[in-house]
């Protein structure tokens, strides 16, 4: 690889999981899933073939449940390549969270839980360290929670704020009025908050245009892309090769 | 191939042990996974894998007799390869866990990032530049590798340093002396520069 220069810019292609298969939502609604293929292996095999530096799979039955739910799937997963898996959906017990590293998962991301519970929120970052994300879901500002079916009332760069007096290594903040909607990066409200903690963007990213302005935003250490690639809007060469500077 | 080559997996619940192990069999290791000092000593090598916090890492290990174990094996001269924060438990210290020692084969202590506006944890691929020749690293100067840590190693002697990155700072990124070799970053998450690394890691081993 010498010669790309790296910006430590991470894309990480999504893979959600429902009843084995891979899925997307639109809005995170569950009453409008679309199917996009079957075998989340060799999607997962597929997307580190075209050069994927990381992927993101999400537990959609575990989200649902409160727990995660697709262990075995993931632990599959994560044995069939060789680029680190980032693992979110229904992680609130420490438990959860050793068994989804034992499983492979080298990054964790915990929603709900850790907005809700401080307690939990700390012991976590003792247990995992580095490896643990806190999902941050925000509607206009606010803080959305429990698979974004309901507001906190909370703001959240005071959210943000306290992460980061708690030590929480990284954030990843999905704005979710935008999350499956394309209507272009929410550049401005991820990098708020990426000012606080180093932040991953989800929820709209496009294209290599939107890759572009979120790498050029110090502490936006990587976006997360779904819908716009499943649905061949943009190749995941385009959005890597924005990542690269010369 | 190294067909044949017995390389223990230093097992004390590190998080990122099954990856560890994949990545050994898939470049022809046979691995033992195991918390047994006296298979340990009976390996022809031996990897300590790691994830998490210094004083937690080293808790572990002594909980279950595998700190000896890994002196041992640097004194026996086997070839023995430490990964992430395995590497930081070879120094004698850390600024993260105050009080908590080492298991001490490298002088110096472990530091935490102060890179001004870049943000810690270092997250992410990054390139590794070698300072010095080391069989384990042979081939992969200037390759990128998956890191994701806070804290990095600050040895004593500049002659253990065997690889640097950049990050707000140059830093180190590799280790090792004799038979002793540690990475900071994820070779088992390194795509084929980190397949590479453990390919090369059971050359050695065969040649040592």
């Amino acid at each position: 690889m010498r010669g790309v220069a790296l910006t430590g810019f991470t894309v990480y292609p999504a893979i959600d999981l429902r009843d084995g298969q891979c899925v997307r939502l639109k809005q995170g609604d569950f009453g409008r899933q679309k199917e996009y293929d079957a075998d989340p292996v060799g999607r997962a095999r597929e997307w580190e073939r075209r050069g994927a530096r990381a992927i993101h799979v999400v537990d959609l039955d575990g989200a649902k449940e409160g727990r995660p739910v697709q262990l075995d799937l993931i632990r599959k997963i994560s044995g069939s390549v060789g680029v680190p898996l980032q693992v979110g959906g229904g992680i609130r017990a420490l438990e959860d969270l050793r068994a989804l590293q034992q499983a492979g998962a080298y990054r964790i991301v915990m929603g709900t839980a850790a907005v809700l519970d401080r307690d939990l929120l700390l012991r976590a970052v003792d247990e995992v360290g580095e490896a643990l994300i806190v999902a941050v879901d925000a509607r206009d500002g606010i803080v959305a929670t429990h698979g974004w079916q309901q507001e906190s009332g909370r703001n959240v760069l005071d959210l943000a704020r306290e992460l980061a007096e708690d030590d929480v290594g990284s954030v990843l903040y999905t704005d979710v009025s935008r999350d499956g909607m394309d209507t272009g990066a929410a550049l401005e409200g991820t990098a708020a908050v990426a000012g606080l903690l180093p932040t991953i963007a989800s929820g709209g990213v496009t294209g290599a245009r939107d890759i572009i302005d979120l790498s050029n935003v110090p502490g936006i250490a990587g976006a997360i892309v779904g819908t716009a690639l499943y649905e061949g809007r943009v190749t995941l060469e385009e959005l890597l090769e924005a990542t690269v500077r010369p | 191939m190294a067909a044949g080559m017995n390389v223990a997996v230093v097992d004390y619940d590190a998080g990122n042990t099954l990856s560890v192990t994949r990545a050994l069999k898939k470049v022809g290791a046979q691995v033992d996974l195991t918390a047994d000092p006296e298979r340990v000593a009976a390996a022809d090598a031996v990897v300590l894998p790691g994830v998490g916090a210094f004083g937690d890492c080293m808790r572990k290990l002594r909980e279950r007799g595998m700190d000896q174990a890994c002196l041992e094996t640097f004194r026996a001269g086997k070839p023995f390869l430490g990964v992430c924060v395995a590497l930081q438990v070879f120094f004698e210290a850390s600024e993260e866990s105050p009080g908590v020692k080492g298991l001490g084969i490298l002088p110096g202590r472990v530091v935490r990032f102060d890179v001004g506006d870049l943000k810690v944890p270092h997250m992410g691929w990054n390139d590794l530049d070698l300072t010095r020749s080391h069989p384990v690293l042979d081939g992969l100067d200037g390759e990128a590798f998956y890191f994701v840590h806070s804290y990095y190693p600050e040895p004593k002697e500049t002659a253990d340093v065997l690889g640097t990155s950049e990050y707000g700072t140059t830093f180190c990124a590799a280790a090792g002396r004799e038979n002793l070799a540690a990475v900071q970053f994820h070779p088992e998450k390194s795509s084929l520069a980190g397949l590479k690394l453990y390919e090369n890691f059971l050359g050695w081993a065969r040649g040592l």
